[in-house]
C-alpha cells in the first residue's frame, strides 16, 4: 500500500482510472520480491502519447492502463535489435477512455464536459481559475 | 477476562442495558479527548468506544468519516490513541475501553514497533476490547488468541441477516 508511518492510505493520481489506486496485489508483490518480474513507471504524458501512437500506426485503441505498457515497450525497443521481439499484453480496450483522452488532448469532442465549459479530470485547476475569473 | 465481562454481567443482573457511547479519538482536538472520556463516564457511560482514525473508513458513515478526517489532520494515529487510553487509565481504573478501527493501522503499528506490539501496548495502556471491522474471524485467529492471552476481547459486528452459524463463530 501507499501509506504513511501510521498506516494511513495516501492519495494517488493516474490518468487511467484502473491505475489510480494506492495498492498492489499480493501476486504482483510476490513476483517482484522473487525477481521473476520487473516493474517500471510511466508518466501520464508518455501513456497518452503511446495511446495516440498505437491508434495512428496500428488502428488499435489501447486502454489507458495498457497504454503504459505500450509506452515502456517503445522505450525498450530502442535498446533492442530488429531480430528481437517484444510481446505487449493489451489488457483492455481504449474505447472506454476516448472521452478522457479527448479532454486531455484538447480535442473538440461531441458533448464532452470540456466542450460545455465544465470541469474535466486533469484540468480542474484551470477550469476553476476560469470560473472564478468569469464570476469576477 | 477483560473489564468488559463483569460490567455486562452486572448490567444484566440489574436488568439494565449498556450505554456505550462512541468518541473519535482526536476530534475535534486531540487535547479534548481525555476530558470528553471522563465526561462520558460522569454522564453514565458503562463502556467507552474510542474510534481510531483511518484514511479509508469503509464501515463508517459521513459523520464519523468527517470526525476521522479532522483527527487525521491533527496527526492522530494508533500511537496517539494508545497514549490517550493510558492517560485515561491513570485516573479511571474501571470503565472498559473498546478501540474501534481498521486493520491497516494495526498492521502498520506492528511493522513499526515489532510483531504483536499492538496487542502488548494496547494491554499495557489499559484497552479492554478491540473491534477491527476489516478483520473477518477467519483471518485473525492468531490476533484473537493473542488478545485473549492479554485479557482483551475481540469484538465482531453482526447484522440482522447474520446466520446462527456466523453468530456462534464470532462468540
Amino acid at each position: 500500500m501507499l501509506q504513511d508511518a501510521n498506516g494511513q492510505i495516501t492519495e494517488t493520481h493516474s490518468v487511467s482510472a484502473g491505475l489510480d489506486y494506492p495498492g498492489v496485489g499480493p501476486e504482483h508483490a510476490f513476483l517482484k520480491d522473487i525477481g521473476r518480474a520487473e516493474y517500471v513507471g510511466v508518466t501520464d504524458q508518455e501513456a497518452l502519447d503511446a495511446f495516440h501512437y498505437l491508434c495512428r500506426t496500428e488502428g488499435i485503441i489501447p486502454a489507458l492502463e495498457s497504454s503504459h505498457a505500450v509506452a515502456h515497450a517503445m522505450k525498450l525497443a530502442k535498446t533492442m535489435t530488429p531480430q528481437q521481439s517484444i510481446l505487449v499484453n493489451l489488457s483492455g480496450r481504449g474505447d472506454k477512455d476516448i472521452g478522457t483522452v479527448a479532454d486531455l488532448s484538447n480535442a473538440d469532442f461531441f458533448c464532452r464536459p470540456s466542450c460545455q465549459g465544465q470541469t474535466v479530470k486533469g484540468e480542474q485547476a484551470i477550469s476553476l481559475a476560469a470560473l472564478n475569473g468569469s464570476k469576477a | 477476562m477483560s473489564r468488559i465481562s463483569p460490567v455486562m454481567a452486572a448490567l444484566k443482573g440489574a436488568g439494565r442495558k449498556a450505554l456505550i457511547p462512541y468518541l473519535m479519538a482526536g476530534f475535534p482536538e486531540p487535547s479534548h479527548t481525555l476530558g470528553l472520556m471522563h465526561a462520558l463516564v460522569q454522564g453514565g457511560a458503562d463502556i467507552i468506544e474510542l474510534g481510531v482514525p483511518f484514511s479509508d473508513p469503509m464501515a463508517d458513515g459521513p459523520v464519523i468519516q468527517k470526525a476521522g478526517e479532522a483527527a487525521l489532520r491533527h496527526g492522530v494515529g494508533m500511537g496517539e490513541v494508545l497514549a490517550m487510553v493510558r492517560e485515561f487509565r491513570a485516573t479511571d481504573k474501571t470503565t472498559p475501553i473498546v478501540l474501534m478501527g481498521y486493520a491497516n493501522p494495526v498492521e502498520s503499528y506492528n511493522l513499526q514497533h515489532g510483531v504483536n506490539s499492538f496487542v502488548q501496548d494496547a494491554a499495557a495502556a489499559g484497552v479492554d476490547g478491540v473491534l477491527i471491522v476489516d478483520y473477518p474471524p477467519e483471518e485473525c485467529v492468531d490476533f484473537a488468541a493473542s488478545l485473549r492471552a492479554h485479557h482483551m476481547d475481540l469484538i465482531f459486528l453482526l447484522a440482522p441477516t447474520s446466520t446462527d452459524q456466523r453468530m456462534r463463530q464470532v462468540r
